[in-house]
């Protein structure tokens, strides 16, 4: 029977939804839960073959940037997680991006659990609407206001605490 | 379709959830204001699972026990009184809206003044309430007068699905049965001011064999403490009242990882801390405000293979201490004010830190690491020997970090860069300086940058805002970048106006706005208005909220 160090993969390749392959090696995929899981799943299994993992609902130009995300942090998996270097990486990352890749790479986030990529996302867009009026807020995320005047003034007067 | 429109509103697609978690990395005001944006926000705020009730969101006021007492007019307890039942009313529709129409909630935080035992009984029949929702964390922050406590329902220490409690100002009888207690998911148990005697304490640690974290604050209606028996425990954190003399504290948990003990007793009475031997795993160690002989320090210390984190703070009674560890990676040293002289021989230490208000003399072999001194000094006490001492105290010890709190108030710091010259000074070069100042004016900023720079050459320059003081900050930029210094040089002294290149800001606080990083007149005009609107939104938010997050402003001196 083969050991057990034999029947660990090195590498696994990842399918996007537009049919493109990546080849991802194992320490920067493990940073997905899910694809650690399919890899767990199969060594457990014992196979030798190179696995495919087809990822339906994550396009291509999504995948690039969330595994160049999980490669920058495989590089640092062994540090402490208050990495400045690190910390200030994942700042100009998520800085390049438009609000409709912002909100891609983070449903991709969810869908492959990389729980610090959708921690990083959420608390982008968090401080990004922080000191922001509402109607800023709308402004910058082209949300359309489907309140009557009458609505929105009573929601205002209702939570008139959280105005002050 | 193009993936680049940005201009269609995506966000409000994200899935509940995410937006949800979106708005836990709010404060609770910001999030309730998105529920303005749209109707799918309005939803999403309604749904949020984490239900934060706190009176202060009514009404900074509303924690007033007797305003009648406090010679409040009528007129004013009149408000209070509006608000107080707005409040009531809001926890009230939360409380049956969420169950109602079967939403989830996984916090609940509850802070209220109870003015009256009728408030007592509503918050039981929240209680109530709460306990039938499946919830994940629970934290009761109830203020009530002197001597008197609230009694919490037994029904709370049956709810299995809670991972955190937090308690504060209950009083927790010992009348229930041990069997009672079915916190069975529990992993931190935090109580402060909270009423309590030996036994139930000991109830509490025997009926959740699921906690990690169990945590004492300022709990009276106990003397001693012996917390054993248990297998999950890593972390204990024990602060004494301080009307309580604690007599004995006593430790034997083989899973424990971490204690911190803290006491505010004024007579600084000893106390007897047995961590017994058989605490193998203890990692982390803080001790503040007891007296510690330096023996029995060092004894604790060598028993505990594992001991990576020390904290001191309080009294070390020794003038000399000694202290040697080979696996020691974190020492803080903070307010041992008789200390003179100590020696570490601690070579795996990668961060020493030093707070106080002497400079003592320390001998650290250890690698240098990162070396971070505080230093408190009043403002009369800055004179040429003071900063003399400062430069060979940062020397000595190869700090690269200081913090100077000044206080006092004085017309004019006492330095006199005339007592420098001929005094053969080299300033210490420093990664980073801090000033923290609770002063309010100073007659001569020139000169505390004087006698600053002649002892001291920091790259990186923060000032610590504050909001009741935005002059002394204005007045000490002024001073820093003034044109046409009234320079102090002479033959053998060097004046640091000449060896300062220039002044950048790093912009690092939020709402400030500059074309350029130097800091030039322009620069200094708009950081002065800044200031000042700095510290008039601040004020209000100390009046409305209570607490401030510190904000820096950080300059790179380029020597």
């Amino acid at each position: 029977m083969a050991s057990s160090s034999s029947s660990s993969l090195s590498r696994v390749v990842v399918k996007s939804s537009d049919n493109n392959l990546f080849v991802v090696n194992k320490k920067v995929a493990s940073q997905s839960q899910l694809l650690k899981q399919c890899i767990d799943n199969m060594e457990e299994k014992g196979t030798n073959d190179v696995i495919l993992i087809p990822l339906s609902n994550v396009t291509s130009n999504i995948l690039t940037l969330v595994l160049e995300y999980c490669e920058k942090h495989a590089d640092f998996a062994d540090d402490d997680n208050n990495n400045q270097e690190l910390k200030q990486w994942d700042h100009e990352f998520l800085k390049k991006f438009d609000y409709a890749t912002l909100n891609s790479l983070t449903m991709a986030a969810d869908y492959m659990v990389t729980k610090s990529l959708l921690n990083l996302c959420c608390q982008f867009i968090a401080d990004s609407i922080k000191d922001l009026t509402v109607q800023q807020i709308r402004q910058i995320f082209d949300i359309k206001n489907d309140f009557t005047p009458q609505e929105e003034a009573d929601i205002k007067n209702e939570n008139a605490w959280a105005f002050r | 379709m193009g993936e680049r429109t940005c201009s269609v509103d995506r966000i409000s697609e994200l899935p509940d959830f995410i937006l949800h978690h979106v708005l836990s990395f709010l404060s609770t005001k910001e999030a309730a204001r998105t529920g303005l944006i749209s109707k799918r926000w309005q939803y999403v705020w309604e749904t949020f699972p984490i239900l934060d009730c706190n009176e202060w969101f009514f009404g900074r006021e509303l924690d007033i026990l007797n305003p009648k007492e406090l010679g409040l007019p009528k007129d004013e307890r009149r408000k209070i009184f509006d608000r107080r039942q707005k409040f009531l009313s809001y926890v009230d529709e939360k409380l049956q809206r969420f169950p109602e129409e079967n939403l989830c909630v996984n916090k609940f935080l509850l802070h209220i003044t109870l003015v009256s035992n009728n408030l007592a009984s509503r918050v039981d029949a929240w209680m109530d309430l709460v306990s039938d929702l499946s919830v994940r964390e629970l934290d009761l922050y109830l203020t009530v007068g002197k001597e008197r406590f609230y009694v919490l329902p037994l029904k709370v220490l049956a709810m299995e699905s809670l991972r955190i409690l937090n308690l504060r100002g209950c009083l927790l009888s010992s009348s229930f049965n041990r069997n009672a207690i079915k916190l069975t998911s529990l992993i931190q148990l935090h109580l402060r001011d909270v009423s309590i005697d030996e036994e139930t304490i000991q109830d509490l640690i025997f009926s959740i064999r699921s906690m990690e974290v169990f945590s004492l604050k300022n709990c009276l209606g106990f003397e001693n403490l012996e917390i054993c028996d248990h297998d999950k425990l890593k972390k204990i954190v024990y602060h004494p009242h301080k009307d309580l003399k604690v007599k004995k504290f006593s430790i034997n948990l083989p899973t424990l990882e971490e204690l911190d003990f803290c006491s505010v007793d004024k007579d600084k009475t000893a106390c007897e801390i047995v961590v017994n031997s058989a605490c193998q795993n203890l990692k982390r160690l803080s001790l503040c405000g007891i007296p510690i002989d330096t023996n029995w320090l060092q004894s604790m210390v060598s028993s505990f293979p594992l001991l990576e984190h020390l904290f001191l703070g309080g009294c070390v009674l020794q003038q000399v201490m000694k202290l040697s560890s080979s696996v020691l990676k974190e020492t803080y040293l903070c307010n041992c004010r008789k200390l003179v002289e100590a020696e570490f021989d601690t070579p795996n230490v990668h961060l020493f830190e030093y707070r106080g208000k002497k400079m003592p003399r320390l001998n650290l072999n250890s690698i240098t690491g990162d070396r971070v001194a505080g230093l408190s000094v009043r403002l009369n006490n800055m004179d040429n020997s003071w900063f003399l001492k400062l430069n060979s105290f940062l020397r000595d010890n190869k700090f690269h970090d200081l913090t100077l709190s000044m206080t006092g108030s004085v017309k004019k710091i006492p330095f006199s860069a005339k007592g420098f010259m001929g005094i053969q000074i080299s300033p210490f070069k420093l990664n980073n300086m801090t000033l923290v100042t609770h002063a309010l004016t100073l007659g001569n900023y020139a000169g505390l940058l004087d006698g600053l720079f002649c002892s001291v050459r920091p790259q990186i320059l923060s000032l610590e805002l504050n909001y009741y003081s935005p002059e002394f900050l204005k007045r000490l930029l002024k001073s820093l970048v003034v044109d046409k210094p009234k320079c102090c040089c002479s033959e053998e002294f060097q004046c640091w106006r000449h060896m300062l290149k220039d002044v950048k800001l790093i912009n690092n606080v939020k709402g400030f706005q500059s074309t350029t990083s130097v800091l030039n007149a322009m620069t200094l005009k708009n950081l002065t208005e800044f200031l000042d609107e700095w510290a008039i939104e601040a004020h209000k938010t100390v009046q409305s909220f209570g607490t401030l997050i510190g904000d820096t402003l950080s300059f790179h001196l380029c020597w």
